[in-house]
C-alpha cells in the first residue's frame, strides 16, 4: 500500500504547478471576478494545449486515458492556484459521458472537451439542496415525440453561462419516487426556453439558477437508460465530490503556506508570531489536516479510478474535507490579523473559495450519514 | 500510489488469522488480561510457533536481530495480532533495539536472549520527578570513578514489579550542552543502591487493548556503583540513544492500533447491542458522531500508512512522526469523549455484566489522554512540526 505519489505523479505535479505559477498568479482570478465571462480564455487554451482537459478522457477520443487520481492531482494544482477556468464542471459532465454515454455521444462530445472546444456543466440540485437523495430531484420531463420537454429550475450550476451543454438531472416518469424514474440528458445551453441568473456568491465565481421553460431535448439525448438514471448519477456525484475535495485542498494548503511565511516575517512583542507557541500550534494542527484531507481523498479518487465501491470514501473525504478546509483558511486569516480582512491582500482569494467550495456538494451531516451506513448498517435493519 | 494491499499481503494476512483462530486460545487471552508484564506460558508457547514461521521481529532489519523482513508484513502480522487482544510486541522496543544497534558483542550476548526469552525486563528510565518532556533537563547523574560508575538520582514511572534492569538516561558531563552530556545506562534492580517503590496508577488493572499497566514504578540511586560495561553506547551518545528509541515509539501499528481500538469496539458493540428498546445505532446524532470518528481513524490509517511507506523507499521522515504522535492521541481522546456521551451511564462500568465490553471503555476513560503525553507530548510534537515541518522560528 503505497500511498505516496510515484515518479510520474510528481512530475505531474511538479509540471502543473510551475505552469500555474506562471499562467495563473494571483492577479488572474481577481481579475477573473468581475469579468462577465467568468473565466479565462486564454488559460483554458493553454489547458488544452498541455493535454490536460482530455487527461483522463479516453485515448479514442482525444484524451490521454490517464486515471482520476491523476485528474486529481492537477485538481489540487487548479485548486492551489484558484485557477479561473471551467475545469471541474466540465470534467465532471465528460467523465460521466465517457462512463455512461453512447457511442455517439462519446464520439461527439469528448474530443471537443479535450481540445477546449466545448465547455460543459451540470445541473442536479433544486430547491431542497440536499446531495446525495434523489428525493430532492423533482423537475419534471415530460415525453412528446422524440423528445423529453423539462420544466422547473436548477440551482448552483457551474459556468451555466459559459457552458454548451449540459447534464441535467430530471425525472422522466411522472409519479415517481426516489431512485426510480430518473434520467440524466445532455442539454444544449442555447435551447430555447432555457434562462440563467446568478447567483451571487463569496467565492465570485460563476454560479447560475437556471430557469427551464419548456426546453425540449431529443430522447437521444439521454445519458445512461431513461429512467434508470440514478445510479449514473451517482457516480457522477461521487467523481464531482472527490475532485472537488482534491480541489479544495489544494487551495487549502496554498492558504496555509501563505499563512507560515507570514508569521516568519510579522513581528509582535519583539518577535516573529510565528514564534508563539499558540500560532505555531495552530499552524502545525492545520497542516496534520492538510495532509489528511489529500491522504483521505487520493484514497477516495483511487477507488473510484479502480472501480472498487467507493460511497464511503467519497463521503468521508468530503466530511472531512469540508469541515477541516473551512477551519484551515480561518486559521491562515487568524494568523494575519486584522490584514487578512482587507481586499488587497490576496489571501482572500483562497479563503472565499474555500469557504464556498466547502458548503457544495453534501452537507457534512448528509456525508457523514453515509459514512454511517457503511460502518453501522443502515438505519432500521 | 496505490491504497490496497497486494495479493501477497492479503495472503499473509489470511494465514495471520487463521494461526489467530487456532492458537490464541481462551488461555492465552486470560493471560493476556493478567496483571503485570510477564509473558505467560501459553504465550510463551504461541510465541514460540510464530518465531517458527517468522513472524516475530519480522520487519526488524537484521542488524537489529529481525527477519529484515518487508515492514508491511509486520504491519499486518501486528494488526492482526491486536485485534486479537494479543500483544506480541513485549520487550522488543526502545532497548532491544538500542542494544542491538548500540551494545558490545558481550551486552548483545547477554541481554537479547534473555529479553527474548523474557528473563530479562527492562524498565524505561527518562522521566524523573523534575520533568519528562524536557527530557534533556534531567538531573541524575554518573561519575567516573576508575573501572566504574557512581550513579545518583532519581526515575519516575518507569519499570514494575516485574523489572530486572532500568534503561535510565543520566547526565555524565555538565559542561557541555545539555543534549551532549547524557548517557544511557542498563542498571540492574538488584546492584546495591537502588531501591524501587511501585506506583499504583488510578486504572488500577491492566487490560487488553489498553497501554499502561495497573502499576509504574520509582526508582532510586544512591552511590550505585557500576561497571563500564553497564554502559550503552559512548559517553554523551545518550541523546541519540533516547530519540532514536522514542521515534520508534511514536508511530507505527502498535501506536495505530491503540488509538484506534475505541472507535473500533464502539462500532462493534453498537452493531450488535441494545439498552432495553433503545438501539444507539438507530440516532441520528450517534450516527453523525460516530462517522466522524470513523472518518478521523480512517486519517490515522492514511498516515501511519504513509510513514511507514516512507521508512521503506528510504525518504526522510520530517514532520510526518509528530503529526501521527498528535493526530492519533488526540482521536483517541475524542473518541472515548464522545463514547462517554453515546454509551452514557455504561461508560463508566469496569465490571460485571452490564459494562460494555468487560468495562474496557470505563478504563480508557481513565487514561485515554495520557497518550497524548507519554513518549512525547503532543505540544512538544506540535513544536517539532512547526519547527521541521514549517520552518517556524523557536520561542523564547
Ligand atoms: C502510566 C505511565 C507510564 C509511564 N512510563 C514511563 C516509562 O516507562 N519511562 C519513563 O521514563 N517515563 C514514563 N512515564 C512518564 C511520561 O513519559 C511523562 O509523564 C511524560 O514524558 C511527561 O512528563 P511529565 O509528567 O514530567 O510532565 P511535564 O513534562 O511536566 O509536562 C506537563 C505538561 O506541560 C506540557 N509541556 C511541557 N513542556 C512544554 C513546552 N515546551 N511547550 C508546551 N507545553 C509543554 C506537557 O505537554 C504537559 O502537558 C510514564 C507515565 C505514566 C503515567
Amino acid at each position: 500500500m503505497d500511498v505516496l505519489f510515484n515518479e510520474s505523479e510528481e512530475m505531474l505535479q511538479r509540471s502543473v504547478r510551475e505552469v500555474l505559477e506562471h499562467e495563473s498568479p494571483p492577479d488572474l482570478p481577481r481579475a477573473i471576478e468581475t469579468d462577465p465571462l467568468g473565466y479565462s480564455p486564454d488559460l483554458w487554451m493553454k489547458m488544452a494545449e498541455l493535454g490536460w482537459l482530455g487527461l483522463a478522457l479516453p485515448e479514442e477520443h482525444g484524451g490521454q486515458g490517464l486515471g482520476l487520481t491523476y485528474l486529481g492531482i492537477l485538481s489540487a494544482e487548479l485548486g492551489r492556484a484558484l485557477a479561473p477556468v471551467p475545469f471541474h464542471c466540465t470534467q465532471t459532465a465528460a467523465l460521466t459521458i465517457a462512463a455512461a454515454g453512447t457511442e455517439a455521444q462519446r464520439a461527439e462530445v469528448l474530443p471537443k472537451v479535450a481540445s477546449g472546444e466545448a465547455i460543459l456543466t451540470w445541473a442536479l440540485t433544486e430547491d431542497d439542496p440536499r446531495f446525495l437523495t434523489p428525493e430532492a430531484v423533482n423537475m419534471a420531463a415530460v415525453e412528446d415525440g422524440d423528445d423529453l420537454v423539462l420544466t422547473g429550475t436548477k440551482l448552483f450550476v457551474e459556468h451555466f453561462e459559459a457552458a454548451d451543454q449540459c447534464l441535467v438531472v430530471c425525472r422522466t416518469q411522472g409519479g415517481s419516487s426516489g431512485a426510480e424514474g430518473i434520467s440524466v440528458l445532455l442539454v444544449d445551453t442555447k435551447s430555447a426556453g432555457l434562462s440563467a441568473t446568478d447567483l451571487v456568491n463569496i467565492a465570485k465565481d460563476k454560479l447560475s439558477e437556471v430557469t427551464f421553460q419548456g426546453v425540449r431535448v431529443p430522447k437521444a439525448n439521454v445519458v445512461g437508460t431513461l429512467h434508470q438514471g440514478w445510479p449514473v448519477v451517482e457516480a457522477m456525484v461521487n467523481r464531482a465530490t472527490a475532485l472537488l475535495s482534491i480541489q479544495m485542498s489544494g487551495g487549502t494548503r496554498r492558504a496555509l503556506e501563505l499563512a507560515v511565511e507570514y508569521s516568519k516575517h510579522r513581528d509582535a512583542f519583539g518577535r516573529p508570531i510565528g514564534s508563539f507557541q499558540a500560532l505555531a500550534h495552530t499552524m502545525a494542527d492545520t497542516l496534520i489536516w492538510v495532509d489528511g484531507c489529500e491522504l483521505v481523498t487520493y484514497e477516495a479518487l483511487w477507488r473510484l479510478e479502480q472501480g472498487l465501491p467507493a460511497d464511503m470514501h467519497v463521503s468521508q473525504a468530503k466530511a472531512f474535507t469540508s469541515e477541516k478546509c473551512l477551519a484551515a483558511v480561518r486559521n491562515a486569516n487568524v494568523v494575519h490579523g486584522g490584514i487578512a480582512a482587507t481586499w488587497e491582500l490576496n489571501l482572500n482569494l483562497w479563503f472565499r473559495r474555500v469557504s464556498a467550495w466547502a458548503t457544495r456538494l453534501g452537507s457534512v451531516q448528509e456525508h457523514r450519514a453515509r459514512v454511517a451506513n457503511a460502518v453501522l448498517g443502515p438505519t432500521g435493519a | 500510489m496505490e491504497f490496497q494491499f497486494t495479493p501477497e499481503e492479503e495472503a499473509l494476512r489470511t494465514a495471520v488469522r487463521e494461526f489467530i483462530a487456532e492458537h490464541v486460545t481462551p488461555e492465552v487471552l486470560s493471560e493476556q488480561a493478567d496483571e503485570g508484564d510477564e509473558v505467560g506460558p501459553h504465550t510463551q508457547a504461541m510465541l514460540g510457533k510464530m518465531v517458527e514461521r517468522g513472524w516475530v521481529r519480522l520487519g526488524m532489519p537484521k542488524e537489529y536481530g529481525g527477519q529484515g523482513g518487508d515492514l508491511t508484513h509486520q504491519f499486518i502480522v501486528d494488526e492482526e495480532f491486536n485485534r486479537a487482544g494479543v500483544f506480541v510486541g513485549h520487550n522488543y522496543g526502545t532497548g532491544y533495539t538500542t542494544i542491538i544497534k548500540h551494545g558490545t558483542q558481550e551486552q548483545k550476548d547477554y541481554f537479547i536472549p534473555r529479553m527474548i526469552r523474557g528473563e530479562v525486563q527492562l524498565g524505561l528510565g527518562y522521566t524523573e520527578p523534575g520533568g519528562g518532556t524536557d527530557l534533556a533537563g534531567l538531573k541524575s547523574t554518573a561519575v567516573r570513578d576508575g573501572d566504574e560508575y557512581v550513579i545518583n538520582g532519581q526515575k519516575m514511572y518507569g519499570g514494575n514489579a516485574s523489572t530486572t534492569h532500568m534503561y535510565i538516561l543520566v547526565r555524565t558531563d555538565p559542561d557541555v550542552p545539555k543534549h551532549q552530556g547524557l548517557s544511557v545506562f542498563l542498571v540492574p534492580m538488584d546492584a546495591p543502591g537502588v531501591t524501587f517503590r511501585p506506583l499504583k496508577m488510578m486504572k488500577d488493572r491492566s487490560r487488553p487493548y489498553g497501554y499502561t499497566g495497573a502499576w509504574a514504578g520509582e526508582s532510586f540511586f544512591e552511590d550505585v556503583r557500576v561497571p563500564l560495561s553497564a554502559r550503552l553506547g559512548e559517553e554523551g551518545q545518550g541523546w541519540e540513544l533516547a530519540t532514536s528509541g522514542l521515534a520508534i515509539d511514536r508511530i507505527g501499528v502498535t501506536r495505530y492500533l491503540r488509538c484506534t481500538y475505541r472507535t473500533d469496539h464502539v462500532i462493534d458493540f453498537l452493531k450488535s447491542e441494545s439498552f432495553g428498546d433503545y438501539a444507539p445505532r438507530e440516532d441520528p446524532v450517534v450516527r453523525d458522531k460516530v462517522a466522524e470518528l470513523w472518518t478521523e481513524r480512517e486519517v490515522y490509517r492514511l498516515m501511519t500508512m504513509r510513514s511507514l511507506q516512507m521508512v521503506k523507499r528510504d525518504i526522510p521522515i520530517v514532520h510526518e512522526s509528530p503529526a501521527e504522535k498528535v493526530w492519533g492521541p488526540d482521536h483517541n481522546v475524542r473518541a472515548i469523549e464522545a463514547i462517554a456521551q453515546i454509551l452514557g451511564p455504561y461508560t463508566q462500568l469496569t465490571e460485571g455484566e452490564r459494562a460494555p465490553r468487560g468495562g474496557e471503555f470505563g478504563d480508557h476513560l481513565l487514561m485515554a489522554w495520557f497518550v497524548g503525553i507519554g513518549h512525547g507530548s503532543v505540544h512538544a510534537m506540535r513544536d517539532q512540526i512547526a519547527r521541521r515541518g514549517l520552518g517556524l522560528p523557536k520561542g523564547r
